[in-house]
């Protein structure tokens, strides 16, 4: 099996996912800023599962960390053949009254980092002719989203960036994976401030089905995937709506209670 | 090494901190006692504060020049041992020595520690591999500084059960204590790769006191008249643990037991595990087991963790 490297593994859908890929045998490179957790992963599924698990503690929102990432790897001599790319957090709040620090941070993560962290370990991918790369997007990613303005648009941008790769690398062997997934139980919710809003009050998915779920659909070589009915009706909406309805869909969905 | 070094031959001890895990009896007692006399501040890691009390007692009663202290310290316990070592890093903020040598040995029926873990695994090994983890921060933090663990010549016929390391499924009193011994070897030698790895100052070192009179035999009731005739006394037991401790040609990864009648008493001298004590493929996983079974990691494999 595959070594796969992780961002954001240290906790919620990015840790189902490692063990998920465990499970199937596979090393891991596992990076995310607290230590302790990813220790804590490490020695859990070693023993368990009988794979290699490193450790890369990073703060993707620094400017280079994907490089010092990548040469680590490097480094290493390991072959990663999946790269996941997990790490992202959302903030709530009117955007006018937002921390522009946070904002530029969530930036970092969502965007940046996933880019070119992709950048780095794609060319490599497509040399050996085989590989996958899954991003984790979101149902956010389908509509512009009140009351979370810069979170909704960063997800917009992993799933264009993520459709737009998957066609140039249709012929390559590699393929890339959007993974959007709906309200799910992780420690996201809390790290958003969002208090009580509408998008979990009906109700979220565990971290583990859908991390299952993007497993499979990045083994497979789907493109798009979006666990869940609920969710799939959720990004299907905005088609058949005007725009200016959909803001409002949203809107309801994230203001607070 | 000096012929019949004795505890007089120890270099001064002064400004030393040293902790010592049950020095209220046997090895541990005359172990603080000697590094009390050569100067050492030494804290006395107990699970009772009253024979605690009265072990210091009767070490002060001959005024050492050194002085004791006392910190409870239940290794049956993994949430005293984080107590204890959060209360000593608040009053320390050095450890030149820590000596791992409390123990118990062959319960005659299988009995577990707060944690669930059989006893004598979970105290003599699991109990001092968190200990030691939980302080390595201060070790490290100190120049030259040591961890001395007792082991014992019971690792000879000790495995490590893998497949059920707390004695599950059968136990036979001989085998898990034979299987925490071995593992305070492997756990010496693991240590001190993972220092080494690290270009760390602080160095690891194991020692066995021979054949000792001391409470350890509490079990062995029928065993008296053997011990009489054969058993060295607590303070000559001490001796390995007081060179490993103290003398300055100890290296890392040494091991040191008494020199005559099949290591069983006499003083010190470099001695020897068995082959399956250094091998480092079985210690490794002994290690990565013992973390996840008591949540303390401190020294990972440096080559696959890193920080960037
Ligand atoms: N939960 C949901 O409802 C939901 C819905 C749709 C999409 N998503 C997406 O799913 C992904 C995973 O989130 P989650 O729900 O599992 O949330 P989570 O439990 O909060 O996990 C987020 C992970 O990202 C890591 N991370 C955050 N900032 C980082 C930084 N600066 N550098 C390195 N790592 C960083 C965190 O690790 P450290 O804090 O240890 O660094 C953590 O492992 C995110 O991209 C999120 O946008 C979540
Ligand atoms: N004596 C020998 O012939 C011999 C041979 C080989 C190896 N050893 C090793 O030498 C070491 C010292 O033993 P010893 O012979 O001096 O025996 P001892 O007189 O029975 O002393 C053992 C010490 O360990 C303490 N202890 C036991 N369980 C504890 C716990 N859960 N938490 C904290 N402390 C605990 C005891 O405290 P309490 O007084 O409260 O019980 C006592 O202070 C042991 O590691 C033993 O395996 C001894």
């Amino acid at each position: 099996m595959a070594t796969a490297l992780i961002t954001g593994a240290s906790s919620g859908i990015g840790m189902a996912l490692a063990r998920v890929h465990a499970e199937h045998g596979g090393d891991l490179v596992l990076v995310a800023r607290r230590r302790e957790r990813l220790e804590a992963l490490k020695a859990e599924l070693e023993p368990a599962h009988d794979v290699r698990v490193f450790v890369i503690v990073a703060d993707l929102a620094q400017d280079g960390a994907p490089r010092k990432v990548y040469d680590t790897v490097r480094e290493w001599g390991l072959d990663v053949e999946i790269l996941i790319n997990n790490a992202g957090f959302g903030l709530h709040g009117l955007f006018h009254t937002q921390d522009p620090e946070k904002l530029a941070q969530m930036v970092h993560v969502n965007v940046l980092a996933t880019t070119i962290l992709t950048r780095f370990f794609v060319p490599h991918l497509v040399a050996r002719g085989r590989g996958h790369v899954l991003n984790v997007a979101s149902v956010a990613a389908f509509m512009p989203g009140p009351w979370q303005a810069v979170y909704y648009a960063t997800k917009a941008y992993v799933l264009s960036f993520s459709e737009a790769l998957a066609d140039e690398l249709r012929t390559s062997g590699v393929t890339v994976t959007a993974l959007c997934p709906g309200a799910t139980e992780t420690e996201f919710k809390e790290r958003a401030q969002m208090g009580r809003v509408r998008g979990f009050e009906m109700g979220a998915m565990s971290a583990r089905e859908v991390a299952e779920y993007g497993y499979r659909a990045m083994l497979a070589g789907k493109r798009v995937v979006v666990p869940g009915w609920r969710n799939r009706l959720l990004t299907f909406l905005p088609r058949l709506l005007p725009r200016s309805w959909t803001v409002v869909m949203s809107r309801m969905g994230m203001e607070p209670l | 090494m000096a012929v019949k070094w004795r505890a007089a031959d120890m270099p001064d001890q002064a400004g030393k901190i040293i902790i010592v895990t049950g020095a209220n009896s046997g090895i541990g007692y005359e172990t603080a006692r000697a590094l009390a006399h050569k100067g050492a501040h030494v804290v006395m890691a107990c699970r009772s504060r009253g024979r605690a009390e009265a072990a210091a007692a009767r070490i002060r009663a001959e005024n050492p020049r050194g002085e004791l202290a006392l910190l409870d310290l239940d290794l049956a316990d993994l949430a005293s041992v984080r107590a204890f070592a959060d209360a000593f890093q608040q009053q320390y903020d050095r450890l030149d020595v820590l000596v791992n040598n409390a123990g118990i040995m062959a319960l005659p029926q299988r009995m577990t520690t707060k944690d669930g873990f059989e006893i004598q695994f979970g105290v003599n090994h699991l109990g001092h591999f968190a200990l030691t983890g939980l302080l390595i921060e201060r070790l490290l933090a100190t120049p030259k500084s040591r961890v001395v663990t007792v082991s014992s010549k019971a690792h000879r016929f000790g495995t490590i059960n893998f497949d059920d390391l707390n004695w599950e499924r059968s136990y036979s009193l001989w085998k898990a204590y034979g299987q925490s011994k071995l593992a305070n070897l492997l756990f010496t030698f693991e240590l001190q790769r993972r220092l080494e790895a690290r270009d760390a100052e602080t160095i690891a070192v194991a020692a066995h006191p021979g054949y000792t009179a001391t409470n350890l035999q509490r079990y062995m009731r029928s065993f008296t008249w053997f011990q009489k005739l054969l058993a060295q006394s607590p303070e000559m037991g001490a001796l390995p643990t007081l060179y490993a401790a103290t003398m300055p040609d100890v290296r890392g990864g040494d091991y040191f037991g008494p020199d005559s009648f099949m290591e069983m008493r006499g003083h010190p001298k470099r001695v020897r595990a068995k082959p399956h004590a250094y091998d480092a493929e079985t210690a490794r996983r002994l290690w990565k087991v013992s973390e996840a079974l008591t949540g303390v990691f401190s020294l990972d494999d440096e080559s696959r963790t890193t920080e960037v």
